[in-house]
Formats: structure tokens, sequence, C-alpha cells
């Protein structure tokens, strides 16, 4: 290969690097991601509100698994579960992780109390619900049931609410706790009038994130229902079982996306709309 | 109990703290009358920022032999006790509440009942020329406005002693000589004593009664605005109140005021001596300013000198000139009389002409 033919060589693979097609590939790329991501949801809902769900098909379209899941009261159990212990542990999730997250900004060196806080995010759900199983049954000899469920439950969504009212803590000016201490405030009024407020819209996206993760749990609950069930294990069972349920399941499942969704959308619309505005 | 008129409104002594195995402040001592505009200037590190959180309460000192305000130890009293207040550096203002709620939060704390303190708070707010933003929220604040309720903040529930931080440091070069006459007028309204915190002897020299110019956690040197910036003691507190010239030497002779000082080169000239301890024979600094320099006839009593160069700086001329004693940094109006004329013997008055110990630094 002569030294010109070698330039030229060089020369085209610039241009396909420089190449307009890779802008255009990761534009369609994203599409396709999302579609991947919403279409499912979109049929979900679509079989939902359709006659004979099962086909695959949407349509000619019904409400009458709607009506049949307000008829069975077979769900209402597992759903009250699932409610209450998300309640638990996002209230309890919140309260935590205010009194750690306020503590973390006035550490010396917080990386590695911070790392082992967080690496319950990356350990596998079966290592953990099969490790509190353990624990729970052969250790401590407890029965297990919504409080080994709840448990296991807020050890997974500690970390998510930990880290969200880091967001908030690590950008409190904590020259306004000098200044409501110098204005005479106590340090509960401090708290109370200066600090909370201000830490406000983490905390509570802390407890909205900590209730939906609970609330959407299933590895960890399989370990550690017992024989309880949860909202998710319920249709995950019933959904198995090939049974003349399932139809409403979809409605189910529809109607717990349309809680989520929202929720979530509060949570970061108070984390990054609201707290901007502060 | 001593006569309350004369009792200082704040009184510390030998305070000393250490963060760490870092000294912030070694026996430190300063005391305000009421009504009293004081200064405590100095570079950063200098511990004028701790003196002023020890005084709040922020800060819990290694150790203080007596702290007082308004006649009250006040030692082991919390910061939320004590009878002073603090404008902060960055403002702190409460970015949920809105202007007058800041205002009024001191009030609130103290049980005032809600009309009253909306009453005062307005009334604070009108002090610095804010009430027609009392409703505002803090984030549609200028700099110069959150400063404003920074300080009605800080005065509305009428502490003895306001504490400033460096409170001028963030906004322009002219909102910030605006904001010094105005500081000077609410002071002297108010009657309140003041303790500020600078870094710039030229805030130092504008509104205060009294300066104390720290280094290194000590007191350098304190006294009238015009002590310090006229009557230096030490090389360092010279430079820092902006001398540009100094000269080392000998001291030869002394009477009462004044001494003679032998130059490098050999050239004796006179100046005012500022501590009265200085004896003949001691390594002394001969300071002066640029602007106190100039132009006078051969055989009069200063310094022969070529000039070496001239950069013109708009208001004024700097120039160089090289003298046996060194090189001399001159600066003339422009426009003065005399700007034009070339330099052949430079000289000055013998009060201009400063006489300190050569501490070596």
């Amino acid at each position: 290969m002569t030294d010109a033919t070698a330039a030229h060589a060089a020369h085209t693979r610039r241009e396909i690097s420089y190449s307009p097609a890779w802008k255009a590939l990761g534009k369609w790329a994203g599409y396709l991601m999302l579609a991947l991501i919403y279409f499912p949801l979109l049929w979900l809902v679509l079989l939902s509100i359709s006659r004979d769900p099962l086909s695959g098909i949407p349509g000619p379209f019904s409400l009458q698994h709607y009506r049949a899941l307000f008829a069975s009261d077979a769900w209402h159990m597992p759903m009250l579960a699932s409610v209450v212990i998300g309640l638990i542990v996002g209230l309890i999730s919140a309260v935590t992780a205010t009194i750690i997250g306020r503590a973390v900004p006035t550490m010396k060196r917080p990386g590695q109390v911070l790392l082992m806080f967080v690496l319950p995010l990356f350990v596998p759900g079966m290592s953990m619900g099969a490790a509190l199983f353990i624990f729970g049954r052969s250790v401590l000899g407890l029965d297990l049931g919504f409080w080994s469920i709840a448990v296991g439950h807020y050890v997974w969504a500690f970390p998510y609410a930990l880290l969200i009212v880091l967001v908030v803590t690590l950008r409190f000016d904590r020259t306004l706790i000098e200044a409501g201490r110098d204005l005479g405030a106590s340090d509960w009024q401090v708290f109370r009038d200066i600090e909370f407020p201000i830490l406000m819209p983490g905390i509570v996206s802390a407890g909205l994130f900590g209730f939906l993760m609970s609330f959407n749990e299933v590895m960890r609950t399989i370990f550690l229902r017992g024989t309880d069930e949860t909202m998710p294990v319920w249709n995950w069972i019933q959904a198995a079982a090939q049974q003349s349920q399932v139809p409403i399941i979809f409605s189910l499942s529809s109607i717990i996306l349309l809680i989520t969704l929202p929720l979530l959308s509060a949570v970061f619309w108070l984390l990054f709309v609201r707290l901007n505005r502060t | 109990m001593t006569d309350p008129t004369t009792e200082p409104m704040l009184e510390v002594t030998d305070v000393v703290h250490k963060y760490g195995t870092v000294t912030a402040l070694s026996n430190v001592s300063l005391s305000a009358q009421k009504g009293e505009f004081l200064t405590i200037l100095g570079s950063s590190g200098s511990g004028k920022t701790t003196m002023l959180r020890v005084i709040s309460g922020l800060e819990t000192p290694y150790s203080v032999k007596r702290l007082r305000i308004g006649g009250e130890d006040v030692t082991d009293v919390p910061a939320a006790k004590r009878r002073c207040t603090t404008v902060f550096q960055n403002y702190a203002l409460f970015p949920h509440m809105s202007v007058l709620e800041n205002v009024a939060y001191g009030l609130r704390i103290r049980k005032v009942n809600a009309t009253d303190a909306a009453a005062q708070a307005r009334r604070a707010l009108a002090m610095v020329q804010l009430e027609a933003k009392a409703d505002r929220s803090i984030r549609q604040l200028s700099g110069g406005e959150r400063q404003r309720v920074a300080l009605a903040r800080a005065v509305v529930t009428r502490p003895l002693v306001l504490l400033l931080d460096e409170p001028l440091g963030a906004l322009d070069e002219r909102l910030r000589q605006d904001m010094q006459l105005e500081l000077m007028e609410l002071q002297r309204k108010l009657d309140m004593t003041f303790v500020y915190i600078t870094h710039s002897q030229e805030e130092a020299l504008t509104m205060s009664d009294r300066v104390v110019l720290m280094r290194h956690g000590k007191i350098e040197q304190s006294g009238r605005p015009l002590d310090l910036f006229d009557r230096p003691q030490t090389r360092f507190a010279a430079d820092f109140m902006g001398y540009e010239n100094i000269l080392p030497g000998r001291l030869i002779e002394r009477d009462a005021t004044l001494g003679l000082v032998e130059l490098a080169g050999g050239t004796r000239v006179r100046g005012t001596l500022t501590n009265a301890a200085l004896q003949t024979g001691d390594a002394v600094n001969l300071a002066l300013r640029a602007e106190r320099i100039g132009a006078v006839a051969a055989g009069a009593e200063g310094l022969d000198g070529t000039l070496s160069s001239k950069v013109y700086r708009g208001k004024y001329t700097d120039m160089l000139v090289e003298t046996p004693a060194g090189q001399l940094r001159l600066r003339s109006w422009h426009g003065a009389p005399g700007e034009t004329e070339t330099l052949h013997r430079l000289g000055w008055k013998v009060e201009d002409a400063v006489i300190f110990a050569a501490d070596g630094t």
C-alpha cells in the first residue's frame, strides 16, 4: 500500500466518523426505545377495555372486566396489604432518610458511609430476600408475614429515599441555621421554621418514592411473605394460574399504572421544578 | 455595678480560639461604646470573622476571660439569647419567606403579636427604603436590596450590638459607596453599636469611629481612622494602609516626635516617629505615600532622583524614580501644577514621612 492510498483510507474513515447518519441513528434509537417502553403499557390499557383481552388484539371495546373487577373482592386484601405496607415504608423511609440525610453534609468524609447506605441498591433482590428470610425465620425464629415484608421493603426503599433527601440537604445553605439562631430561634424553632420547609420537597418525594418502591416490590416479598399476599404477588399468581380471572388483572394493572404514574410525576416535579424556584 | 453610661456596650478580653492546631485568635481584647462604629480590618485568615462569630455566639471560643454585651456576661449564653444580631456576608435570607416575613422573623420568635410585628417590620423596611417591596419574594430582589433586607431583619429586634460581616463585599463599586453612607446614617439614627468586619481599608476609613487592624489572630494596631492612615506603627500596618514606599534605614537622631533616618546610600532624611519607644541606632523603616512626594528645589531636604517610567492612569499619573535609597513611586493628579516639570530632587513634608521599627517582615 502506498502512502497516498493509506492517507486516502484514513480520510474515508474520518468521513464515516463525521457522517450525519450517527446523529440520525441516535434519534431513531431513542424513538425505538421510547416505543419499547410505552407501547406495551398503552396496549395493556387498550386490552383492559377490550372484550377478549387474551386474544392480544384490542377491540371490540367494553368495560365488562372493570365491572368484574369491582364485583370481585378477591383482590381487596392484597391491595389493602400493599397500600398499608407502602404507607408505612414510605413514612418511615422519609423520616429516617431525613434524620440521616441531615447529618451527612456535616460529616468530614461522608463518601464511605454513603456508599454503605446505598449499596443495597446493587445487592440482588434474590440475595437480600434470602438473607432476610434466613435471618428472620431461622435466626430470630419469627413468623413471616406483613411485618417481614415491610422490613424487606424498607431495606429496599431506604437508599432511594436517602439519595432523594440528599438532593435537598446537600444544597441546603447551613448559614440559614446560623441566621435563625442569631435572630433568637431555638434549635427546634430553626428546624420547624427554616430547615424543614426548605427540605420539605425532598422529604415528601422520599416518602412517595418509598411508597412506590414498596408497592411494586416482588422479589423480596416472595421470600418474606409467609402466606400473605401483596398486590403484585397476587397479580403474578393470578396471571400464572391461567384462570378466567386473568382479564381483570389487565384492568387492575391499568388502574395501578394510572395511579403510580402521576405519583412519580409529582416526585420529580417537587424535586426538580419546585426546588429550583426556592 | 458601674455607671451604665460609661460601661462599654461590648467587652471582650483575652479571647483565644483554635481550629484544631491552628490558632485563629490569640489573646485578643476589644471593647466598643454605645453608638460606636468599630471596624475590624484584616485580610482573610486574620481572624476577624472568627472574632465576630465569637461575639455572636455562633462559635464557642477555646477560652475567654471576659465576654460581655450590654454589661451582661454572655460567655455561656447561646447565640439565640444574646442581644446582638449579625448581617451575614451572603445575607442568609430565608428563601421560602417573603421580605416582610424575613424581617419579622426575629419578632415572631420573641412572641410579638402578628399585627405589631408586621408594623415594626414595615417600619424597619421603610428605614432602608424597601417598604414597597415588603411582599416580594427574596428571589425577586437585587443584591443591594437583599443587603438592605438583611440589615432591616437584624436591627428590627433592637439589638445592643449589630455585627456586620463584610456586608458590602458582593456589591459593585458604586452601590458599595452609596451603602457606606447609608450605613453610617442608619447607625447614627439608631445610636446602636456597630462592629463591622472588612478587608477594605477604604471602607474602614470612611465609616468607622475606631479601627482595629488584625493580623494572624492578633491586633496589629488600633485607633481612629486617621491614626491608622497617617501613623502606622508597623510595616504590615503601613503596607495594609497603602503606603507605596517603605525604605529601610537606621535611626540616628531623635527628639520628642521627629527622627533623623539614614537611608541606604547614606542620605539622611527627617520623618515623624510613630512609636515613642524607638531609640537611636534602631533599624527602622521610613514610609511615604506616593501622592505625598513632590519635586523640590535643589538643596532642599530630600532625595536626588531620575525618572525611570511614567504611566498615565486617567485621573492621575504614576511615576517611578530611581534614588540612592532605592526606587520610589510617585503619584500626581492629572492636571496638577508642576505635572510636566522635570524631576531632579524629591521632597515631602516631615509629617508625611513616618518612621517605625523594622520588624523584619
